[in-house]
């Protein structure tokens, strides 16, 4: 008996290791390990990773916290709610330079970057190799996310950025970065343009912009390409001419803005009437309310609507009162439109660079002006779902005669307070670069204490500030950390 | 003794174990020899459920029995430990039913993974860490730890393996620390079960009551009353009808004001000014209910134990609560002279209702109420639409009237586990002086948990409403193989080897399924959502050990002790999956040499040192893309869903995977003294421990110019010095009475030595200011943000009068407090006993915002003074660099001051009364034996901060217990109840 139970137990021990030792082979464990959820990276089509390149690049960030926080410094938008915005509005350092301000869009332009990246490695070399359509739409977008950044930001980590191998990345000059970018938009622009002679449509409908339409992609590119131009025109004069050139190819080649409008209220928002029904920290500027009021403009009504019924139409630029109410002051009846589209580039502003540039250069620039502030029309009627009678915006143009550059520019301030803050940011920097005034701003807390509060740029994010040496050097230590966003213009925007 | 008594006793005392015939007399010696060398002889469980002499450890274990843990009105572990043992800092997040608990022992080993211990139940590891994070803890309900799942009442014994030397024989799991866990069982035998019948009910109450101020209403300053503003800075309520715009004075209303949101509720909306206690009003009185049967016999072959438990809470704050059943049965049967078997088998089924804090809270609407609105009173939603609410305070945050009527968090977690062993143990040699122990143990774990997030068609922030319904399905195996060989080869050496191998499987299904834009109030399901998406996540992880340990003893006075174990662990990537841990300890009893043996005064006395390395192991993944998720920052519901209009999209997950990870290391070094005077009456004991944590595995946040947040990788290096006094006492012992008095203190000293190249801090959760982070050269955790701008010599910075704070966020406190001290208390008359616990926590600092909130909108009675009336504040002006003469508005000062986070930076130090209870053993009545008792628990004695209990707060992972905002609030409970035996 005691012997069975003791060749039992040798049986059993034996078994147990033989088990035990079977199954801890390194290929057992790779097979156990295997990630059967979620797919690595080689094995997915580019194409779908397409569209949330795109929707990022619009809802988080043309669309997002930057637009946010930068149409409070244009005062095309008044911060409320007693909160984060209020101390916007209220110029205060503790949100205007604060690197947390503004880290989530920081992190996720750079990761929409890397997303891009992969997407034109891919078709470089990848399993999209030669699909050049898909390739250019990359290289667009990559543009488009590196010009917000540096424009934002000023010098940024760009040839070290998205390396896993790289944690701490340079920055560089926004100098080269802007010549980089250039060269980009031209291998883009040949890209589409043999994509296009190929008939090309490998991203079919993940292009959530233009549905695979190859030639819409490359009107796009020309007209990044013009603005881009145009927002170092300070800096280099000659850009000016060059800028109107691509431009007016945008239009050639049927530029209809870069208009997503994907956004339905159901599955997708719009960012600024997410943002909206998240907080309601947006109200009307009177800033633009009384550029409207001057002009009789048919927008008004649209761009002050008293939503809270509460008769206060728009609050003055700072007004700390006000800032500290939450739905009290007037709003942009768009605010409440989840489905109005999200623009990366509209069709108002290509026929407003035309008709700066025309003007700059002396050339007639009225139809240009005049289609500018028709689209614009149709942009505020279309997002409000309210209507502007042709009348209306007939009469409205007529007073305007031929256009001024100073009219030319405060339309496209009227125009891009809908939904092109950013662009509107550079406009007012390039501008003063310029020694240009033409929208006064208003907001007494722009000067505090004899010293200027008006951010010349934005705060890099905070994950690079506590995670890269060479962000935390230039954002500085002790009681001024940050404020040098208050001290200098950035190259782009200083002559 | 002799091996055999040895043996038997240990497991007679700690684990499975049948006495046969054979065993009686034993058992029999066992029990005298215990009587009669109680101390020296005393055994504890020991890792993998090993019983030894307490006397043989070169380590701290400290131990809890039955009477040691306080249950009554409790329904967590965690609780009903709080304030017994030194060197484990319990951080509950609040009294809110089901609320996670923080348990840390001897301090933090990860920066962000788990720092909980393991826990062990009846031989088997469960799982005890929380399935769902509550994130940044910005937002949502508190989610449960596992650990809710066990009834406290079941526990015959608690072990805490504190140092690694302890723990290290459990591997990669044990460097947090082991709480071995044994439940009760039969130990006499007797002719007939033993029934156990008890129930205890307990009312709870705030521990402490918001007062707010009453004088001033709504607005956004002294002249300004504002229905609509979000804080209290208006005119004074009396003063109401005279106002402009509101007040009835001049509009034919005398003597009282327009609110519109009484019109809005279908109110007459000229009311007179009046006063509304609207905390009194929400709060309830909580009740807590434990009731547990339980029937246990030890019969010739076999003993057998089955319980049944239901506890019951009913939270402060409405419909919150919790429900749990246990049931529980344990057989041991001997089989044949050197075989038994046996099984545990556990069940419990938990289902809470819990309410959110933070972004999304319901008690900031009650805490910041104008005392002029009457919270309750007033309609929650306007008339025939209860999809449209009314609120004081508009859009953002939801009425806590209509939050309780129409939305829920919800919990519910349903569990098996248990084991089932084989076990042959022999006996041999001259004087069976040595002994052979094989035992196999196959283990399961299997739970199912459903959450569901329910909010209406009308919530605050998310107007078109929505239903998350998220949940796991987790099946760990666990099977355990042991032998073990001791021998007594004279009487001067004592020798005990044992080898092993373990091997853990686990698998888990995780689901996420959210449905959003309901189509109509009144059906919150997903079937009534107009946007569903879902996600489904597997994973599945194996772990194998072997294992082995080496014990010598000389002389019952050097105690020797080796072990070693090998891992290999399917989550780290290739060849990188096998790690070695040893440890070493030993203990010398030198009141065992011959001129300190009887000595009168001190009875017993030794010395231990040990040294251990364990180490985690990472979860490494191919690099991979997911689907993005549109949330957080602004954003309070997810306004992108993919897949939009039938598209989807992928991009590049936001961490990315080191191949070269290597196995995290901590090193271990610990030693200490126990020593006993005057008759065993004083017992002290000492315990220092150094802990040096090196290659931590973790998500090391890289710069997002990466592209990436987050690389898991090996970095940065944490050690902690702790320290550990336990001091007992018997004061008075006589047949009639005798009195016990416990103390313990520990304190921590854990720096965060470094983190990763170039990273200064990491983020474990918090808003964008403040946080709770790693701070390299601090302890850990410390709160991060915007703080005061000063002058070199610490005076505030005043622009334009007003203080300023720094643009970017730096540490701003460390949180680890000074000192954790726990006193206990046992007494007893006669057939009266009173025992009592009290917890004092010197120093610390946590975040509190509700606070600082409250008194930036001018709510607290704090605030009173600032409401009306200008001053010339204290500080240097930022422009001149000379003293500020700029006068001010008093609440515009105040207002700007905390606005800057290092205003809600608060010390957490406190006294509480953890639990008192008096209870009284009737005399026997037939064959009943009944005890009655009384309890009261969590009586806040003092607090350093105003106005809330600092055991509250956001989060249920290792920023929890430091960062407050709204958070649900903490108890005190009264109650009483019965225990009757049969």
């Amino acid at each position: 008996m005691k012997k069975r139970y003791n060749i039992f137990t040798l049986s059993l021990c034996s078994l147990l290791l033989l088990l035990f030792a079977s199954g801890c082979t390194e290929d057992e464990m790779d097979r156990i390990n295997t990630n059967t959820s979620t797919p690595p990276v080689s094995m997915v089509d580019a194409r779908f990773q397409l569209s949330d390149a795109i929707m990022s690049m619009a809802f988080t960030t043309y669309g997002g916290s930057y637009a946010w926080h930068v149409a409070s410094y244009t005062e095309q938008i008044f911060g409320d709610g007693g909160a984060q915005m209020m101390f916007a509005e209220l110029r205060d350092p503790i949100i205007t330079a604060a690197p947390t301000t503004f880290n989530n869009e920081w992190n996720n332009t750079y990761r929409n970057l890397l997303n891009i990246k992969i997407i034109i490695d891919k078709c470089e070399n990848g399993i999209n190799q030669g699909q050049l359509d898909l390739m250019g739409m990359g290289r667009v977008l990559k543009v488009l996310g590196f010009q917000a950044l540096t424009e934002l930001h000023g010098d940024i980590p760009f040839n070290d950025a998205l390396n896993e191998e790289i944690r701490n990345p340079r920055l560089e000059k926004q100098e080269d970065i802007y010549a980089s970018l250039l060269n980009e938009i031209d291998v883009a622009i040949e890209n589409l343009s043999e994509a296009v002679e190929n008939n090309m449509a490998y991203a079919g409908k993940q292009d959530i912009l233009y549905e695979g339409d190859t030639k819409k992609w490359l009107a796009l590119a020309y007209a990044v390409k013009g603005r881009l131009l145009l927002d170092g025109s300070a800096k280099i004069p000659s850009n000016v001419s060059k800028a109107l050139e691509y431009a007016e190819k945008a239009i050639e080649n049927g530029f209809d803005g870069a208009v997503l409008d994907i956004f339905n209220g159901v599955e997708a928002d719009n960012s600024w009437a997410a943002y909206f029904r998240s907080r309601h920290y947006s109200g009307a500027c009177a800033t633009v309310a009384l550029l409207m009021q001057e002009r009789s403009d048919p927008r008004l009504p649209i761009y002050a609507s008293d939503v809270f019924e509460t008769g206060v139409l728009y609050a003055p630029a700072g007004d700390a009162t006000l800032s500290a109410t939450i739905d009290n002051v007037g709003t942009p009846a768009w605010m409440t439109n989840e489905s109005a589209s999200i623009k990366l580039l509209s069709k108002a502003s290509i026929h407003f660079i035309i008709a700066e540039c025309k003007r700059r250069l002396s050339l007639d620039a009225s139809s240009d002006f005049e289609a500018g502030v028709r689209e614009s029309m149709k942009d505020y009627s279309v997002s409000s779902g309210v209507a502007i009678a042709d009348a209306d915006i007939a009469s409205y143009i007529s007073q305007f005669g031929t256009p001024t550059l100073e009219e030319i520019m405060v339309q496209k301030y009227i125009s891009q307070a809908r939904d092109c803050q950013i662009e509107t940011y550079n406009d007012l920097r390039r501008c003063m670069a310029n020694g240009e005034e033409f929208i006064k701003l208003q907001n007494p807390n722009n000067i505090n204490n004899g010293q200027n509060r008006w951010p010349y740029s934005l705060p890099y994010g905070n994950s690079d500030v506590v995670s890269n040496p060479f962000i935390a050097s230039v954002f500085g230590t002790g009681n001024n950390a940050g404020y040098y966003i208050f001290e200098r213009p950035l190259w782009l925007f200083s002559n | 003794m002799k091996l055999k008594s040895k043996i038997c006793l240990s497991l007679l005392l700690l684990s499975p174990v049948v006495p046969g015939h054979a065993e009686e007399t034993i058992l029999t010696d066992s029990l005298a020899a215990l009587t009669e060398d109680t101390v020296l002889d005393e055994v504890v469980v020991t890792a993998l459920g090993i019983g030894r002499e307490r006397k043989s450890l070169g380590y701290a274990v400290s131990d809890l029995s039955e009477k040691d843990i306080n249950t009554s009105g409790v329904t967590s572990i965690t609780s009903a430990i709080q304030g017994k043992v030194s060197g484990v800092d319990i951080r509950p997040s609040s009294s809110s039913p089901g609320a996670s608990s923080q348990i840390v022992i001897r301090g933090a080993r990860s920066f962000s993974d788990s720092n909980r211990p393991l826990y062990v139940i009846d031989g088997m590891p469960v799982a005890a860490n929380p399935d769902f994070s509550t994130g940044n803890s910005t937002k949502g309900a508190n989610l449960a730890d596992r650990s809710i799942d066990f009834n406290p009442e079941d526990i015959e014994s608690i072990s805490f393996l504190k140092g690694q030397a302890a723990s290290a024989l459990y591997g990669i799991r044990a460097s947090n620390g082991v709480i071995i866990i044994t439940t009760k069982r039969a130990h006499k035998k007797t002719p007939k079960p033993t029934i156990t019948f008890s129930t205890n009910l307990s009312g709870e109450v705030l521990s402490r009551r918001f007062h707010p101020q009453e004088i001033y209403s709504q607005g956004t300053n002294i002249n300004t009353y504002n229905p609509n503003a979000a804080t209290n800075w208006g005119p004074a309520i009396s003063s109401l009808p005279d106002i402009p715009k509101y007040g009835g004075n001049s509009q034919g209303h005398p003597g009282m004001y327009y609110n519109p949101k009484l019109e809005q509720a279908g109110l007459d909306p000229w009311t007179a000014p009046a006063i509304y206690d609207n905390i009194g009003d929400f709060f309830n009185t909580g009740f807590t209910e434990n009731t547990s049967l339980s029937i246990s016999q030890a019969l010739a072959n076999a003993t057998y134990s089955f319980g049944l438990n239901n506890s019951y809470q009913k939270g402060v704050v409405p419909t919150t609560d919790m429900n749990r059943w246990n049931v529980r049965g344990l057989v041991d049967w001997k089989l044949a002279k050197d075989w038994k078997t046996g099984f545990s088998a556990n069940y419990s089924s938990v289902s809470i209702h819990s309410a959110p804090g933070a972004n999304s809270a319901i008690v900031n609407t009650v805490y910041q109420a104008p005392a002029e609105y009457n919270l309750k009173g007033i309609p929650f939603h306007i008339p025939g639409d209860p999809s449209v609410q009314v609120s004081y305070r508009p859009t953002v945050y939801d009425n806590p009237y209509w939050w309780a009527e129409n939305n829920q968090y919800y919990q519910h977690t349903s569990r098996g586990f248990g084991n089932a062993y084989l076990e042959y143990m022999h006996y041999f040699g001259s004087d069976e002086n040595m002994s052979i122990r094989v035992r196999e143990q196959a283990g399961l774990d299997i739970y199912t948990t459903n959450n569901s997030d329910i909010l209406e068609v009308g919530s605050a922030g998310s107007g078109g409403g929505s239903v998350n319904n998220y949940g796991v399905s987790k099946n760990n195996f666990n099977n355990l193989f042991t032998v073990d060989f001791n021998a007594l080869f004279n009487s001067n050496f004592d020798f005990n080897a044992m080898l092993g191998s373990e091997i853990e499987n686990r698998n888990a299904i995780w689901r996420d399924y959210t449905g959003s834009n309901l189509n109509f109030y009144g059906m919150p399901t997903i079937g009534n959502a107009t946007v569903i998406s879902g996600r489904e996540y597997s994973s599945r992880s194996r772990s194998v050990g072997f294992f082995g340990s080496v014990s010598l003893g000389w002389k019952s006075m050097l105690f020797l002790n080796v072990t070693g174990r090998t891992d290999i662990v399917s989550s780290m990537p290739r060849n990188h999956r096998t790690f070695f841990y040893p440890s070493v300890s030993l203990a010398w009893i030198f009141t065992e040499l011959p001129a300190l043996r009887g000595n009168s005064i001190l009875n017993y006395g030794k010395l231990r040192v040990s040294f251990a390395e364990v180490g985690q192991a990472g979860s490494y993944r191919e690099n991979y893309l997911t689907i993005p998720t549109y949330s957080g920052g602004m954003y309070t519901y997810s306004p992108v869903v993919y897949p939009i209009n039938g598209v989807t999209a992928y991009v590049p997950y936001q961490q990315v995977y080191d191949p070269n990870l290597r196995p995290q290391n901590t090193r271990n070094i610990e030693t200490g003294f126990d020593l006993e005077f005057f008759n065993r009456r004083l017992k002290v004991s000492y315990t220092l421990a150094y802990q040096d944590v090196k290659d931590q595995i973790f998500s090391i946040p890289t710069a997002g110019s990466t592209g990436y947040r987050y690389m898991l990788a090996n970095a940065g290096r944490i050690r902690t010095w702790s320290n550990e006094i336990d001091l007992q006492g018997v004061i008075l012992r006589a047949p009639d009475y005798e009195l016990n008095v416990g103390v313990n203190l520990s304190t921590l000293d854990n720096k965060v030595v470094e983190l990763a190249p170039g990273v200064e801090s990491i983020m474990l959760g918090g808003f964008t200011s403040p946080q709770i982070r790693a701070e390299e050269g601090h302890t850990y955790p410390s709160i991060y943000g915007t703080a005061f701008q000063r002058t070199e010599d610490g005076q505030l910075l005043l622009s334009n009068g007003l203080p300023v704070a720094t643009a970017g966020s730096i540490c701003i406190a460390d949180c680890t407090p000074d000192l954790i001290a726990g006193f206990n208390l046992n007494g007893r008359w006669k057939r009266l006993a009173l025992s009592a616990t009290l917890s004092w926590q010197n120093g610390g600092r946590m975040y509190h915002g509700t606070n600082m909130t409250l008194n930036y909108s001018g709510v607290t009675k704090e605030s009173i003074p600032w409401h009306e009336g200008t001053f010339i504040a204290e500080g240097i002006d930022k422009a001149t660099g000379e003293p500020n003469t700029v006068e001010v508005d008093r609440q515009k000062y105040y207002q700007a001051y905390y606005a800057i986070t290092e205003s809600g930076v608060y010390d957490m130090s406190f006294v509480k009364l953890r639990d008192i209870t008096l209870s009284y053993d009737l005399p026997k009545f037939g064959p009943f034996q009944f005890q009655l008792f009384a309890f009261a628990r969590n009586v806040l004695l003092w607090a350093k901060m105003p106005n809330f209990d600092p055991e509250s707060s956001q989060g249920n992972g290792n920023m929890g217990g430091y960062f407050e905002r709204f958070s649900m609030p903490a108890t005190t409970s009264i109650g009483g109840g019965f225990k009757v035996v049969f």
